[in-house]
């Protein structure tokens, strides 16, 4: 889940290095919390969150396949 | 990849239309995507007493295929990161690059409604835009669900005409994305009883139907 997140914020921003995924597991569900550069931030939340809101459909559609219900979190 | 990794090309043709449908055969792409260079074009035949002509191109598509084959790179490593286990098959069409997916057993790339399958094609969008020069439009397809969703659209354009034309009243269609929208405005152009709006906003944007008084 973190890798996949990682995968997508990086080839979206400016500056992939700054990109950090963290995970935090629990018994059901899985937060993938992302955090990227201030100036970067546009780029994963996207026009009118549509970038953040396709993020969360393609993680959700991969938790799926580990039984598991996965939230995406975007921390600044 | 499935596509041609042969990236330039010499063919000749009696014209230049002729040699640009012969190059578009051979690579297998749509003739608007080709660039070409006319490396030859002469009348032969002794003092033009047997006037036979022939012109030669080279001929090759628009960026080469890089930017076919970033797309269809990165897809895959979404895809496998997904842990779904599928092909990708890219083309050059008129419209953009077409990817298509192969290997969805359960659904799961399509989604509900088609939800993932437009989420992983707006995020392939967005990198393949991410320099802002550049305008490539990529679109996603599975197990030709995009030719399914085509017809319900056009279905359910129908059904609403029908409704509307019965009761004299405007019916509003359930929210679509701007190419679905632009689907069921088509589908009820030619119609002189009904007239097509798009009203709201974002996600809750909907074509409206109304009947025409006369």
């Amino acid at each position: 889940m973190k890798e996949l997140i990682k995968l997508i914020a990086q080839s979206l921003v400016d500056n992939p290095d700054s990109v950090e995924v963290d995970e935090v597991k629990g018994e059901q569900t899985v937060v993938v919390e992302l955090r990227v550069a201030k100036e970067d931030m546009g780029k994963v939340i996207g026009k009118e969150g549509r970038t953040a809101h396709a993020m969360r459909t393609i993680l959700s559609a991969a938790s799926m396949k580990i039984n598991k219900r996965a939230v995406l979190e975007i921390l600044e | 990849m499935m596509h041609s990794t042969e990236s330039e090309i010499i063919v000749e043709g009696n014209d230049l239309e002729d040699a640009l449908a012969a190059a578009s055969e051979r690579l297998g792409v749509d003739r608007n995507i080709l660039e070409y260079r006319v490396i030859d074009s002469n009348i032969s035949g002794i003092f033009g007493l047997f006037k036979k002509r022939k012109i030669t191109i080279k001929a090759w598509w628009r960026d080469g295929g890089h930017a076919l084959q970033e797309a269809e790179q990165f897809l895959l490593g979404i895809l496998s990161h997904m842990r779904i286990n599928a092909r990708v098959t890219g083309k050059e069409t008129a419209e953009g690059l077409t990817l298509i997916i192969d290997g969805d057993r359960d659904g799961l790339i399509i989604g509900r409604r088609g939800q993932t399958l437009d989420a992983l094609q707006y995020i392939t969008n967005r990198y393949m835009q991410r320099d802002q020069t550049r305008k490539t439009r990529v679109i996603l397809d599975c197990e030709g669900y995009r030719r399914r969703r085509e017809q319900t659209i056009i279905r359910m354009a129908q059904n609403i005409a029908r409704k509307v034309k019965r009761t004299g009243k405007s019916v509003a269609a359930q929210p679509m994305d701007s190419s679905e929208r632009r689907l069921f405005h088509l589908a009820l152009k030619t119609d002189r009883d009904l007239c097509t709006e798009s009203h709201g906003e974002g996600d809750k944007r909907r074509v409206v139907v109304y009947p025409v008084k006369k």
